[in-house]
């Protein structure tokens, strides 16, 4: 439970607002590359953080990413020319470059010094992988661009998708961090077992009731959780929480997930999501069909979604949880009907909700040293962390020995004692 | 830039409100005639300055403008039986003429006081060349009917249209007041090629404000290498009409075809656009303008190119075309309009030399609507002036000749 202040902290991200501040010190995911299939193509629009951006590839090839108002009287630079290296406003025809410098003036006389003297707020981007990462910070504190593993994959290893995630960025984060909930929300049966006379409230309380635990690193924290608790062998699932918005699922076999969810704005986020290998190519059109990625509308809008009920199956609920087809929109759903922004001055939580408490007490911790005017060591920002390094893992082990001695965390990222 | 406050002072024109009650002061066009196409006919809402009207064609033919909800407990007068000369509520059947007066209230007894002290909201009308006209302000200060030049004219030289702009009056006014803008977002080029007109040859003119009693002439000034000038002038009349030049995009260059042009707010982020497109010298081709202007609405004014769609703005056509992309004037200065968002945020602008005329405007309106309350009289009133010599010119003036004195009556 928090109180209404601390849930105002943590989940208003806007300009101006602490929690804003925090996510401003990182580089995020802000769209996918294919969104920009093109030199001088379409300009793209990307609300991000509650403000409204604009992406464009420019003649070179390299992404800019500027305001989207003209700073002369505020037009959209999503309708704008994009050409010449520089995206230029169909209005009076400003001209203005991935720098946010201002290359053209036709409205000018010559040898007027204006153009020099206005800018367009211009964000640094980065390239890698199927995602176009930016960084929305003060200049001065631009930290090192992490190099997680699946960065240096071929492209047949790794795979980037992006859905509109409609509620708060926060409760999307606290869905996954919670373990938990994937037996028992993404529960399915098979026919088979149906017409045996399985079923599916008859919940096994080994699956249901991990134990759970946390373990603070230098980029965020570890979390596990340890199924069948009391049996000699025990089923473990490690994740790691990579401040402030990226989680690392798996692998499960060889296959991992790194998730993002970045604020678009206070009561929606864009889901980042890329699938990779690090041994074998993946099948990505499989996964897509299975998880539900396959069927997003042009906005990447799920189909089925809070408008829809989306599309729950009340036949279904025999064999599924859920009634709902597809994990992510399981996940989504679960998440969206949280309401816009949870409130959790209202909330119940219990001993398997701990990586939740140590996600907010670390965001909160750390905003609130920003905002005191300290520059405290953010978490994930060193560029000695060995960013290729983190990650989870999925194993068996006896009951004897410890889930952190049996997946050993790299020495250069464990938190200092 | 403006600060906060002036952006907020300029652009909320509601009951209440110092610029609402600014505009409220003056005639201002309400809809089309042709929205109410026959006597008892189907009454139409009105959204105008954030109020809920409705409007009707009487019995008579005379056009009543009425706050759309019942004075009895509020539904729509929208939903009315047009008939007897009134409107009548469908709820309870109180019914209510041009005058707000209630003509009947079948709910109360025989010699019952009451329908005498129940009035309708009623505002007066006029129905002047195709547009209803209405006046929202105090009854004591009705205001002289302005004797604008195209109103003579119609409908053999002027044509009327009405087009739903979906953002705040002011920057869609500011667009009107723009003359740099026309050779840039409504090239019939893509922006590598010009043509030889000179207002393509050099995108930055001089631009210069002159001051009027009814508001202020706007020039825009081409000097040419021989010294003599190509000069554009519009007129802005307080506080919402432009007239363009003869020869302006998007109407026939070899002739003195003009726009005048009202922008109405119909609520704080939205505007009825009215155009009257009128030549005092030849008839109108209205065909014509029709295409070349991309009116094309559906039948509540928005326009088909509308912001859901992205103005069906054609990337291709952006190459070899047009610098806009987009088809038709009015939907190229409508999307620039409102990509500016519901009220554009004044306090994060960059003025240029080219935008004078829009800082006047602001100066002129702001200080009108603050004056308002030191009862100092509103911009353009006076019933001295003559609003049938207030027009537009392009000029080809000599050199040292000052534009200021070409073509004004003042």
């Amino acid at each position: 439970m928090l109180t209404r202040e601390d849930n105002e902290l943590l989940t208003r991200t806007g300009p101006g607002t602490p929690m804003g501040a925090l996510l401003r010190r990182y580089w995020l995911p802000a769209l996918l590359s294919e969104e920009l299939p093109e030199p001088d193509g379409r300009p793209v629009r990307v609300p991000l953080l509650g403000e409204r951006l604009v992406a464009y590839r420019d003649s070179t090839g390299q992404v800019g990413l500027l305001e989207e108002a003209c700073p002369h009287r505020g037009a959209s630079l999503a309708l704008g020319r994009n050409e010449d290296g520089a995206l230029r406003c169909i209005y009076h025809g400003w001209q203005f470059d991935r720098a946010g410098r201002c290359t053209d003036m036709p409205t000018e006389r010559p040898g007027s010094a204006f153009p020099e003297r206005v800018r367009a707020q211009a964000y640094p981007t980065r390239e890698i992988a199927g995602i176009v990462w930016a960084y929305l910070g003060p200049p001065d504190r631009q930290p090192p661009f992490p190099a997680y593993e699946w960065m240096g994959l071929p492209a047949e290893r790794q795979r980037a998708w992006k859905l509109l995630h409609e509620c708060n960025y926060l409760q999307a984060l606290e869905r996954d961090v919670n373990l938990a909930h994937v037996r028992i929300a993404h529960r399915a049966l098979s026919e088979r077992k149906v017409a045996a006379g399985a079923r599916l409230a008859a919940l096994d309380r080994q699956d249901t009731v991990p134990d759970v635990d946390v373990e603070p690193t230098r980029y965020g924290f570890r979390y596990a959780a340890i199924y069948r608790p009391d049996e000699a062998e025990q089923q473990v699932r490690v994740a790691a929480f990579v401040a402030p918005c990226l989680l690392l699922l798996g692998p499960i076999g060889d296959h991992c997930v790194a998730m993002a969810f970045v604020p678009r704005d206070d009561e929606s986020n864009w889901h980042f999501l890329v699938r990779y290998n690090v041994a074998a190519p993946i099948d990505a059109a499989a996964y897509a069909a299975t998880r539900g990625l396959a069927e997003l509308g042009p906005d990447f809008r799920k189909r089925r979604n809070r408008d829809n009920d989306y599309l729950q199956d009340r036949a279904a609920m025999r064999r599924s949880f859920n009634g709902i087809a597809g994990v992510i929109v399981e996940d989504h759903a679960l998440a969206e009907l949280q309401g816009p922004i949870a409130d959790r001055t209202r909330e119940t939580l219990t001993a398997t909700d701990a990586p939740i408490v140590a996600l907010r007490d670390l965001l909160l911790r750390h905003v609130r040293q920003l905002a005191a005017g300290a520059e405290p060591a953010l978490p994930g920002l060193d560029p000695a962390l060995p960013f290729g390094a983190i990650g989870g893992a999925t194993l068996t082990k006896p009951a004897g020995v410890a889930w952190r001695e049996a997946v050993p965390l790299h020495p250069d990222l464990a938190a200092p004692a | 830039m403006l600060s906060k406050e002036d952006n907020e002072l300029l652009t909320r024109t509601g009951p209440g409100t110092p610029m609402g009650a600014l505009l409220r002061r003056y005639w201002l066009p309400a809809l089309l005639s042709e929205e109410l196409p026959e006597p008892d006919g189907r009454p139409v809402r009105v959204p105008l300055l954030g109020e809920r009207l409705v409007a009707f064609r009487d019995s008579s033919g005379q056009v009543g403008l009425l706050e759309e909800a019942c004075p009895h407990r509020g539904a729509s007068l929208a939903l009315g039986r047009n008939e007897d000369g009134a409107l009548r509520c469908i709820y309870h059947g109180w019914q209510f003429d041009r005058s707000g007066r209630c003509t009947d209230m079948p709910t109360e007894r025989p010699g019952s006081p009451f329908p005498e002290r129940v009035r309708a909201q009623a505002y007066p009308t006029r129905e002047i060349a195709g547009i209803v006209w209405a006046y929202l302000g105090p009854p004591d200060r009705l205001p002289p009917f302005p004797d604008f030049v195209w109103l003579k004219l119609y409908p053999a030289r002027a044509a009327a249209f009405k087009i739903l702009e979906e953002c705040n009056w002011a920057q869609a006014l500011e667009g009107g007041l723009d003359m740099a803008h026309a050779p840039i977002l409504h090239r019939s080029a893509p922006w590598s090629v010009r043509d030889d007109d000179v207002r393509q040859r050099n995108l930055a003119p001089r631009h210069e404000v002159q001051l009027t009693p009814y508001g202020l002439r706007y020039g825009a000034i081409w000097d040419q290498d021989d010294g003599a000038q190509h000069v554009r002038i519009i007129s802005y009349i307080a506080p919402w009409w432009t007239i363009t030049s003869p020869g302006s995009f998007g109407s026939r260059t070899t002739s003195a075809d003009r726009v005048a042009n009202a922008w109405v707010p119909r609520d704080d982020v939205s505007a009825w656009h009215f155009q009257y497109y009128f030549n005092p010298e030849q008839p109108i081709d209205v065909p014509w303008r029709i295409a070349t202007a991309g009116y094309e609405v559906d039948e509540h004014y928005r326009k088909l190119r509308n912001r859901d769609n992205g103005y069906l703005q054609d990337a291709t056509a952006m190459r070899t075309e047009s610098v806009s992309g987009i088809r038709g004037v009015i939907t190229q200065d409508h999307a620039v309009n409102e990509s500016q968002g519901p009220i554009v945020d004044r306090t994060k602008e960059h003025l240029a030399a080219c935008d004078v005329a829009a800082i006047a405007m602001r100066k002129l309106l702001l200080d009108a609507a603050r004056g308002l309350g030191d009862d100092q009289p509103p911009p353009g009133l006076d019933p001295n002036i003559s609003y049938a010599r207030v027009l537009s010119e392009t000029i080809e003036a000599s050199a040292g000749v000052p534009w200021q004195t070409v073509g004004c009556w003042d």
